[in-house]
């Protein structure tokens, strides 16, 4: 019926009908599964442990002080998602009896807890892995070693925020500068100089809270000038213009509400600061960061513009 | 039989006649222009004697005055537009001005009802009210009104940022403001539309298996000792043991890699990228991490910089940021960029100047090849690449010291700035200075007046410095003086900041400079950007197919963040040329006395004289009918009309528009 309703030659008919009829079969060959469940897949298609293992090892040795380039699809850590799917394997492992595959899991999440910055727990792992008699155990006891001094550094006591003086900060900075120091050209100075690094920001914050923006400026320069190599160089830009901005806020309100005099070349040089910050931020590589500067530079001449219609 | 010579001497009789006698008109009535000019004075003692603060009926007149005025404006507007396009249909123009006048018409009709300023400066005034609690219902109807208006322009323009952001796969953009459009609009089906074809799309876009991540427990029986000798780092072991499964070949190529045997490792993982399993796609990855791979990221570096580049070639650094977006402003972006004069000008002068984008991430790709590769087969390109493309030196270091320049944004200034003065304005502003210069002073052009905090010169006491300032602002007043690229205002409020510092102790000082300001060179930008040129006694403009240039004798320019007072000529003139796509050159001259212009030129239809009178302003109904008398004298013969709307290019002869 089909054939005469469409006219065609029954030869022209049978070929389309089959051609046809092959599309529609590849075309379900070709429909997607619905995206994976979260539960494990017991299938080739998934990631198995050499290649969180592999994959893993490539980047034990980035520099992650001054690169990002443990950065999985969609931004993801490499080392956060090596920890999780490791630590998955071995949860499902459960009680199954300890084997080399047991010991080469836990050395592996050890690795993955280190580069974390999860020091006492990488050195826990260390020690399970280490005495064992496999061939792992004396690399993970030497890890254990330097995994325990990290730990120290970073101190076990939970520290209350009241203690949190200047002198603690700069303790704790001189002591992770020491570190890095000690493990210099080893794939733990970058460690070292990322805890170093997040010390001297909290500085910059606290000189921000007890002594204002202004207070601050001094020690945001100071964080410039001592990790101008670090991936967060262009943040520390950012916080710098920040703290110039406030600071020129905090003047005018100083002018307005006539606790001082309005100094309107201390406002000038700092509004200028915090746009040349703003502006050398915008020039480096990363654009999330270049986006977030421009943004700041377009809002503060909005709010400079708002200033000067008070400023005298 | 009249000779043309004689022809043309009779019509520029008649012209001199007949502008006498609309002068005399002018004279007659420009009193009473001006005084219909000026608004009705309130009683000033009822205003000063009024303490009670503005009601909220006073504010309800102020908005509705507000939207009332501006609606008139636009109506005004819409009117001229009409007329002028009756004219130009009565004197039968070109249809391509036909057809411009037309479409400007309809766009008028169509965006007459958009939002203005206006209606936001009346929310303003409404708004503080109704927070208040005002029950005066024609407030508040009125402020409900202008809100719904004021959301549906919002809601529109979200809209346009979702279909943008869906086009360049900024899901998380889309997704925002289609949860704010449903929050204010929770029936619009637009917007459920949108939200499910964004859902669809982002599925198509993310469906990758290691999305939801998941894990193998497929264990093989070699994997514990294959991946032990791994992450100890006995690479020769692993590489010689490793089985030649899909997972084998992996852990090989990280051996290879750890190893420092980059060839060896790419072509384990090339050959494993083929896999459609787990193996296989962490191979990929890996092969688009330039640290493993740098010459895939040398290519893929190479390939967009060329790109990139020759998009910038055609339309310079906008096309090259925009031209790939899918976006409304990259539509119009692409429109600009096919611009004759750009293709035929700018895109050549941009080739031949050898424009380049940012090439810091070529410059990348190409380090990192040669620090794997260095003997590599892509080696002598990445070096050339290194040679050859500019590097961009960091700012804000200077011999290893953060220091910060200073900003390059331009701002409005807040802190008192040195003021040029020229001799001339001097003397004008103080007259008793005339006459009264040393001898040694004769060759002086200008004295700088310098408030600032590390200033120096001559410290004038805080009588003489408010005095000078005060002779200089009645100069610029009472039009005696004029400012140097700023306008009245911007150069009062100078004055105004440079008085109060000097009023709050701050010393000014005077010192005389000899160098006058050079003019900055501007030609080749001009060019090659298509924007336009300003040296304040130089301006140069490229418009769609032809090019305008002006040069003002006798007006310097004025260094940055300096307020520059020269004295106002009587007599105000400029020199002019243009040239077309038609190769048709016009060279000109052209002066003001008032508001009146008069200009010559000389272009490929020989000469022409234009004057041109500002009739309606002189006799005070510019409000309603900006209408300009005009009259052109040619070997064409002569042509007399009106021109409804003041021309929009200072500084190039508006009445003389080339190949006339």
């Amino acid at each position: 019926m089909l054939q005469l309703y469409l006219g065609m030659q029954p030869l022209h008919f049978k070929f389309l009908a089959a051609t046809s009829l092959i599309l529609l079969f590849s075309a379900c060959a070709t429909v997607r599964p619905g995206v994976g469940s979260p539960e494990l897949v017991a299938s080739e298609s998934a990631p198995g442990l050499t290649e969180i293992v592999s994959e893993l090892q490539l980047h034990l040795r980035d520099d992650t002080y001054r690169f990002d380039r443990a950065v999985g699809p969609e931004g993801r850590n490499i080392f956060s998602m090596a920890l999780w799917r490791l630590e998955r394997i071995e949860q499902h492992r459960g009680n199954l009896p300890a084997t080399n595959i047991s010991l080469v899991i836990e050395f592996a999440r050890a690795r993955a807890l280190e580069r974390s910055r999860r020091y006492s727990e990488a050195a826990l792992v260390y020690g399970v892995v280490g005495n064992t008699g496999s061939v792992l155990a004396e690399a993970a006891a030497e890890s254990r070693q330097v995994m325990l001094v990290f730990a120290d550094h970073v101190g076990t006591e939970v520290v209350d925020q009241a203690g949190i003086d200047l002198e603690f900060i700069d303790r704790r900075i001189d002591a992770w500068l020491e570190l890095a120091w000690t493990y210099r050209d080893s794939v733990y100075e970058p460690l070292a100089r990322e805890e170093s690094e997040v010390w001297e920001m909290l500085r910059v914050e606290h000189f921000a809270r007890h002594a204002g923006a202004a207070g601050a400026l001094e020690s945001c320069h100071r964080l410039v000038q001592r990790h101008r190599h670090s991936k967060l160089y262009a943040r520390h830009l950012i916080r710098l213009g920040d703290l110039y901005a406030q600071a020129a806020r905090e003047e005018h309100l100083r002018g307005r509400t006539r606790v001082g005099t309005f100094n309107a070349d201390q406002y000038e040089q700092w509004i200028d600061r915090a746009f040349a910050s703003f502006e050398l931020a915008s020039e480096q590589r990363k654009p999330a960061l270049r986006q977030e500067a421009r943004i700041k530079i377009d809002a503060l001449v909005a709010v400079h513009q708002g200033t000067l219609a008070h400023a005298h | 039989m009249l000779t043309r010579q004689d022809e043309v001497v009779r019509v520029g009789v008649c012209l001199v006649l007949v502008s006498a006698i609309v002068g005399l008109i002018v004279l007659l009535f420009s009193g009473n222009a001006c005084a219909a000019e000026q608004a009705t004075p309130r009683n000033a003692t009822d205003v000063l004697m009024k303490q009670a603060p503005v009601s909220a009926s006073e504010h309800l007149i102020e908005a509705e005055e507000l939207l009332r005025v501006d609606r008139t404006e636009r109506r005004n507007r819409l009117w001229m537009e009409v007329v002028e396009q009756g004219w130009r249909t009565a004197s039968s123009m070109s249809p391509n001005r036909l057809y411009r006048g037309g479409r400007k018409v309809y766009k008028q009709i169509r965006n007459f009802r958009d939002r203005s300023g206006a209606e936001d400066r009346a929310l303003e005034l409404l708004e503080a009210e109704v927070f208040a609690g005002s029950e005066d219902p024609r407030l508040n109807q009125l402020y409900a009104e202008l809100r719904l208006r004021e959301e549906e322009a919002m809601i529109d323009r979200w809209f346009e940022d979702v279909t943008d952001a869906i086009a360049n796969r900024d899901w998380n953009t889309a997704r925002r403001r289609l949860d704010r459009i449903i929050e204010l609009r929770p029936d619009s089906a637009r917007a459920q539309s949108l939200v499910a074809e964004l859902d669809s799309v982002r599925l198509t876009a993310e469906s990758k298996p290691d999305t939801v991540p998941s894990v193998s427990l497929n264990v093989e029986p070699w994997e514990a000792a294959l991946l032990s000798g791994l992450l100890l780092e006995r690479n020769d072991w692993v590489i010689a043991r490793a089985p030649t499964t899909s997972r084998g070949t992996l852990a090989s190529a990280a051996a290879h890699c750890l190893a420092g045997a980059p060839r060896a490792a790419l072509l384990n993982l090339d050959a494993v990228s083929e896999n459609q399993d787990g193996s296989g796609e962490v191979a990929r990855r890996l092969l688009e991490d330039p640290a493993i791979n740098p010459r895939a990221a040398l290519e893929r570096e190479e390939r967009k910089f060329k790109l990139r580049r020759s998009l910038g070639w055609v339309g310079g650094e906008n096309l090259e940021q925009q031209g790939l977006k899918r976006s409304g402003r990259a539509y119009k972006v692409w429109q600009r960029s096919m611009q004759p004069l750009n293709l035929a000008m700018s895109m050549p002068a941009r080739m031949i100047g050898g424009w380049t984008p940012d090439s810091t991430q070529l410059r990348d790709a190409a380090t990192q090849y040669l620090e794997v590769f260095p003997d590599g087969a892509r080696a002598e390109d990445a070096r050339d690449y290194l040679a050859e493309l500019p590097v961009i030196p960091e700012r804000g270091w200077d011999d290893g010291f953060f220091v910060l320049p200073r900003a390059q944004v331009a701002y409005a200034p807040v802190a008192a700035r040195p003021i040029w003065v020229s001799r001339a304005a001097l003397e004008v502003a103080l007259p008793h200075l005339a006459g009264t210069w040393a001898a040694e002073y004769d060759h002086i052009q200008a004295v700088l007046l310098d408030p600032t905090e590390l200033g120096y010169g001559v410290e004038l006491s805080a009588a003489e410095s408010g005095e000078l300032i005060f002779h200089l602002a009645q100069g610029l007043e009472d039009d005696r003086l004029r400012p140097h690229g700023d306008s009245a205002n911007s150069a009062m409020e100078h004055l105004r900041t440079v008085y109060l510092a000097v009023l709050q102790g701050r010393p000014l000082r005077m010192r005389i400079e000899d160098d006058s300001p050079e003019i900055r060179a501007a030609l080749a930008y001009t060019f090659a950007t298509g924007e336009a040129t300003d040296s304040r006694s130089f301006r140069m403009k490229r418009g769609k197919d032809d090019m305008n240039v002006a040069w003002s004798p006798g007006q310097g320019a004025c260094p940055g963040e300096s307020l520059c007072i020269d004295h106002q000529p009587g007599l105000s003139g400029s020199l002019y040329a243009s040239i077309n796509l038609s190769a048709n050159l016009v060279v000109g001259a052209r002066t003001e006395i008032g508001d009146a212009r008069f200009g010559i030129q000389l272009g490929r239809n020989g000469p022409q004289a234009s004057l041109t009178l500002p009739l309606a302003s002189w006799l005070g109904i510019a409000r309603w009918v900006p209408l300009e008398a005009h009259v052109d004298l040619g070997f064409d013969g002569v042509s007399i009309g009106p021109r409804f709307k003041a021309p929009k290019q200072p500084g190039l002869n508006p009445s003389l528009k080339p190949g006339f």
